[in-house]
């Protein structure tokens, strides 16, 4: 049975590094004596192949760009929104895209320009700074970022405007309403124009209560404990070190008040190392064993095959649920398995090239001069056979890469607090009612990255294997 | 074929046998068991009742639990042999050990492999170890659900799938083509538990349409089944196409042609069925990961179908319904990749499977 090969057994022509069939090159230069002495080689030929499909390349740039993203993720937290994923906060509603929060105290040491200043807290002017101060200046801080117009009130359009965490029931009545807005419930923002707006449509900064609020007062309280040295309740001008600057939300925040983007950026570092490392896995384990089945053949390389082809059988993913479920939390254990789950049909695609390369010239030369059987399979057939293999490679992350996301959304990948866009995704589900923003964008990078990946490797199999062109 | 279809099972049998038993052993690896949560005393009958204070396997096994305060445990007529210790890498990062219990031959079909085995052999798949019902019961309450989600995922993506793929390959490098096949790709690149509750949202909680949860109507299958399906759907669409390309500039249709068929009976009669092979033998992989999709879907939806107790029960340690979900899987998968072969020598009378 080699029904399920993508790649049938000697489609391919010899890749023997000659190019013969590739001088034929898109410049047709054939003509040229020069062209013809310098050749074109099957890499050069395929690499201009690749430049030329333009999917494949817009995937490469969109792959090479998250890579970048989640290796420079340290230096992202630090200067751009300074909150990492391990942070915890009090808040208890996510914020939406575009919102601001305030970066939590161990990060405002990056950049202490950025901090309010003693006076900006302490507008009283009685020398100390107390849990309300701090509140309160935050408080003052978003109602005057949303007073655009500047006169120290809010119209419904400039209210409107600003980029609220939810809005769900309407308030019943004007009695009911303080209550409401002190307890946090879901709340139409209509109806704070209704009860607390004056006369003239214009909610004062005293009447906007709860929805300026960017730092609860509980949060204001953990502030100032983390600072007050002396234990009296409030800060004096020494023990003040400053208290940073909201900063925006891009993507919101989740329903900890932690920053969507560093999460996103985050998880994409593990979602991208686990399907890297788990390809590695498989790529190992299939070359290794597809090679030396194709190679040795005979009776060997039926019972290799016979194995491959009842574990094609076996309901891998099953046994990884259950590994997960058992070991958990363990991220080498989740190379592992993905990677042994996925090495088959790389193994049935590496025996198919070796089967065709191990009758040509070049390994009988190697075998005539003595050269071992593990050194012909590494440095003359695996080398040669690598077209096909790297295609399949570039295929096998996205499906790694998805199925890691299968088994974090379960719950059974990678564990709190390292994240996944999986496991973003599963977060993002189970509040995506209020905040639809939690499972769009984690949903969002996987997808515009499996589909780079796939647009890749789909380019690289046209670039390398031209015969296998469908078109 | 009839020997083929009897190697084939013969061979089935031992893969089912063989992930028996390494779910067994990892299920006995896992920290914590059945019997935690009970009292004392009812964790003294539970732990008998169920055999857990014997060894797991004849060779190597996790040590079976301690004895509790008052309860008289099971004893080897021999002794074990006990060989430490081997490192397990993986639990909680740290390494633990286990011993190796050599377990003299008389003690053997008192290993809790063995008691499980002879239940399996008296077609049973033995009592749940939380509720009350037996593994058979809730299983078959379970199965309908999930046979159906299956099925009608599978329809939505062979209808969908191959005439969009037909169309695509009949209309090669037009804007049709590249309209359907990048269509395609997104659907394969979109996971089914971002599509899931993205459905829910658009169609459940904004147009109020479906509900988004639960299992009561022939209504309530339509969202589950366009969630698990659709990726399908995109991926037999590539399939079709492909196989379509290889087919139509084969000498049988330029015969075909040439005898001047209409392109309608050219299509319909003769290249079809060469292009559906793509297809049908991805019909077998296409089932597993139904299934192992299935599990999420049915989590999503909160329907009360086979992956739901798949993951509870290995959550909770239900050691005889783990098992019993296991080899219902497996069997479901065996038993239909045989069928995709079957059908694949109708299709394609080329395949042999007697020669080999």
């Amino acid at each position: 049975m080699t029904t399920n090969l993508p790649f049938p057994d000697g489609e391919q022509g010899p890749p023997d590094g000659t190019g013969k069939h590739d001088t034929l090159g898109a410049d047709g230069s054939l003509e040229g004596e020069d062209a013809l002495i310098e050749g074109t080689s099957l890499w050069k030929d395929a690499f201009r192949r690749l430049i030329k499909n333009r999917a494949a390349m817009t995937g490469l740039l969109i792959v090479l760009f998250m890579s970048a993203a989640a290796i420079l993720y340290q230096p992202i937290v630090e200067y751009g929104t300074r909150f990492t994923q391990d942070e915890q906060h009090s808040y208890i509603m996510p914020k939406a895209p575009g919102s601001y929060s305030v970066p939590s105290y161990h990060y405002r040491l990056m950049d202490p320009e950025g901090d309010l200043s003693f006076e900006e807290i302490d507008r009283e002017g009685t020398g100390t700074i107390d849990f309300q101060d701090v509140h309160e200046a935050y408080r003052r801080w978003e109602f005057n970022r949303l007073d655009r117009e500047g006169n120290g009130k809010l119209s419904w359009e400039e209210y409107e405007r600003a980029p609220f965490s939810m809005s769900a029931e309407t308030v019943p009545d004007c009695e009911r309403w303080s209550e409401i807005r002190m307890s946090m419930a879901p709340i139409e923002e209509r109806s704070i124009f209704d009860c607390d707006a004056d006369e003239q449509g214009y909610l004062q900064f005293t009447n906007a209560g709860l929805l300026v609020e960017i730092v609860s007062a509980g949060e204001a309280r953990d502030i100032i404990n983390r600072l007050d040295e002396t234990g009296s309740g409030y800060l004096e001008p020494h023990e003040y070190h400053g208290l940073p600057r909201p900063e925006r939300n891009w993507l919101g925040t989740d329903q900890l008040g932690r920053d969507l983007l560093t999460r996103l950026i985050y998880g994409g570092r593990i979602s991208l190392a686990v399907g890297l490392l788990a390809t590695l896995v498989s790529f190992l384990i299939g070359v290794t064993w597809g090679a030396t089945a194709g190679f040795v053949g005979g009776k060997v390389d039926n019972i290799m095959m016979r194995i491959v082809d009842v574990m094609y059988g076996l309901p891998f993913i099953f046994l990884v649920i259950l590994l997960m479920v058992v070991f958990g939390q363990n991220i080498i254990l989740l190379f592992i398995a993905l990677g042994a789950v996925q090495w088959l049909t790389m193994a049935r695609i590496v025996r198919g090239q070796v089967i065709s390369l191990k009758s040509q010239e070049f390994v009988e030369a190697a075998q005539t001069i003595g050269v071992s059987k593990p050194a012909i399979i590494f440095r003359h057939l695996i080398p040669n056979a690598l077209g096909p293999i790297i295609v399949y490679a570039t295929l096998t992350v996205p499906a790694v890469m998805l199925e890691e996301a299968f088994l974090s959304f379960l719950g059974l990948g990678v564990q709190a607090p390292q994240t996944s866009w999986g496991a973003l995704a599963s977060e993002g589900r189970q509040v995506m009612e209020m905040a639809p923003w939690m499972i769009l964008w984690p949903g969002l990078a996987l997808a515009v990255t499996l589909l780079s990946l796939n647009f890749l490797g789909d380019g690289l199999r046209d670039a390398l294997d031209p015969q296998l062109r469908k078109d | 074929m009839t020997r083929f279809i009897l190697r084939r099972s013969i061979a089935s049998i031992f893969v089912i046998f063989t992930i028996i038993i390494i779910s067994l052993w990892i299920t006995r690896l896992a920290p914590s068991n059945p019997c935690l949560e009970e009292r004392e005393v009812q964790a003294c009958t539970c732990v008998k009742m169920h055999h857990l204070d014997r060894p797991v396997f004849p060779v190597y096994s996790p040590p079976p639990l301690a004895p509790l305060d008052g309860c008289q445990y099971w004893e080897a007529e021999s002794d074990w042999q006990i060989i430490p210790a081997i490192t397990i890498p993986f639990t909680d990062g740290e390494s633990t050990t286990w011993p190796i219990h050599i377990i003299g031959l008389s003690d053997w079909g008192n290993t809790q492999a063995a008691i499980y085995l002879r239940t399996l052999s008296r077609g049973s798949l033995g009592d749940s170890m939380i509720t009350d019902r037996t593994v058979m019961e809730t299983l078959g309450a379970a199965l309908p659900y999930t046979i159906q989600l299956g099925l009608q995922a599978l329809l939505i993506a062979l209808l969908i799938g191959i005439p969009a793929g037909l169309i695509a390959g009949l209309r090669q490098n037009t804007p049709t083509d590249y309209g359907v096949m990048t269509v395609a790709m997104i659907g394969v690149s979109i996971p089914n538990f971002v599509l899931g509750p993205l459905l829910i949202l658009l169609f459940s909680l904004h147009l109020g349409w479906f509900s988004a949860v639960g299992w009561y109507t022939w209504q309530d299958s339509i969202l589950p089944s366009i969630t698990l399906g659709l990726f399908y759907a995109a991926y037999v669409a590539r399939l079709t196409r492909g196989g379509v390309l290889e087919v139509i500039r084969k000498d049988y249709i330029r015969t075909a042609r040439a005898k001047g068929l209409s392109e309608k009976i050219v299509v319909m009669r003769h290249a079809l069925k060469g292009a559906l092979l793509p297809v049908v033998s991805y019909l077998g992989p296409a089932f597993a990961a139904l299934l192992a999709g299935s599990v999420v879907v049915e989590e999503i939806f909160s329907l009360p179908g086979v992956g739901t107790h798949f993951v509870r029960s290995a959550l909770n340690r239900d050691y005889n319904l783990v098992l019993g979900t296991i080899i219902l899987y497996s069997t479901l998968l065996v038993t239909l990749n045989l069928l995709v072969d079957i059908l694949y020598t109708v299709l394609d009378p080329r395949v042999s499977y007697d020669d080999e």
